[in-house]
């Protein structure tokens, strides 16, 4: 009874937490352009450090012990890169005042996808006997198809645009693409166990991703991109998603009272 | 069988069941090691007589991947798995 309590409030602050940030941005945007632009750069700081918060109590959690905590660890550097990457890019538009695409937030941001996939394999380590060949085909199907939407719509804007341009074009749909394979395997490995809750919320998550980079590339190709724009949503979504599934699993693995240890002695 | 026996073969099990869950993180040993005590009031060396009691705690976690865990506590006992009381606890957990 407890665990459906904690489960339906954890969900209720999870839409909440979804809600509010369409809610700001859609209505900066209704504001203008140069609140959304700020609106837009200043959420990410409150999202992306929640996220590094919530990785660096997993790792004290975890520690070093096992294939799990190598995960976290890795989690952990995907929380850090993601967060430089957006603390660099509100520096470069906000302070700077220049456009930070593409520039030195892409090598945090293509340093994410590394960090990511190595969560991945690390946790499916203890469990990877339980992976069979059938269970890549529909991940793979799926991948495939949604990258080819991808690279229709951004590599259709991107003729004509310097190299590193249109390598990013290519790179960030791919990437993408990758890591939504062991997101999908994640959620059927899991099926029915608790642990799945956050492995729905991280395939969620970069369903999201993959959407605001197609979202992204194809704007910004096309020259019509700005922070805080109502498809920047799809990128906060995923770190809220992220976010609230590593809280879930502190949740769901957080430390026994030091009492009850003494009792089983 | 005489006590020392069962006592003997009851460590082997929850030696190979916590290399098993340590192997995948302390927290999850600890996990596991509390809902066997909330949910029965028993410990993992008692795992052994209700090796059901881990699988289903294991099943509730996990899901469809408990049965890799399983696969763990199995080749850690594979040396052992000709003692029938150790064949019959790998059985009981498949």
């Amino acid at each position: 009874m407890q665990t459906y309590l904690d489960s339906l409030l954890s969900k209720k602050y999870l839409i909440a937490a979804l809600a509010a940030t369409a809610l700001a941005i859609l209505v900066s945007n209704f504001l203008g352009k140069d609140y959304a632009i700020l609106v837009g750069n200043l959420t990410y700081i409150p999202i992306t450090g929640s996220l590094m918060v919530l990785s660096i109590l997993v790792i004290a959690r975890y520690g070093a012990s096992g294939q799990h905590g190598i995960a976290w660890i890795s989690f952990g550097g995907y929380a850090l890169s993601a967060l430089i990457a957006e603390m660099l890019w509100i520096f470069q538009e906000l302070y700077l005042k220049i456009d930070p695409y593409p520039s030195t937030p892409d090598i945090f941001y293509l340093l994410n996808y590394p960090f990511l996939l190595m969560f991945f394999i690390a946790y499916f380590q203890p469990v990877r006997s339980a992976i069979t060949k059938k269970m890549f085909a529909a991940p793979i199907a799926f991948s495939a198809g949604i990258l080819a939407i991808s690279l229709y719509f951004t590599i259709g804007v991107s003729s004509g645009l310097p190299l590193l341009e249109m390598a990013l074009s290519i790179i960030y749909p791919t990437l993408d693409a990758i890591i939504i394979i062991p997101a999908l395997i994640g959620v059927v490995l899991f099926f029915k166990g608790k642990v799945n809750f956050m492995w729905t919320l991280f395939c969620f998550g970069i369903v999201s991703v993959f959407a605001a980079d197609t979202a992204f590339l194809f704007t910004q190709n096309d020259g019509s991109y700005y922070v805080g724009n109502p498809l920047e949503i799809l990128f906060f979504w995923n770190y809220i998603l992220l976010a609230f599934g590593v809280s879930n699993h502190l949740v769901l693995f957080q430390k026994q009272k030091a009492s009850k240890f003494k009792e089983m002695e | 069988m005489d006590t020392t026996d069962v006592q003997v073969k009851k460590a082997l099990v929850a030696f190979a069941i916590e290399r098993a869950l340590l192997d995948m993180g302390g927290p999850v040993f600890a996990k596991v090691t509390k809902t066997l005590k909330d949910d029965y009031g028993c410990y993992i060396p008692d795992c052994y007589d209700h090796p059901e009691y881990l699988k289903r705690i294991l099943s509730n976690l996990y899901g469809n991947a408990h049965a890799a865990i399983i696969d763990s506590i199995k080749t850690n006992l594979q040396d052992f798995v000709h003692q029938a009381p150790i064949q019959k606890f790998v059985c009981a957990l498949e």
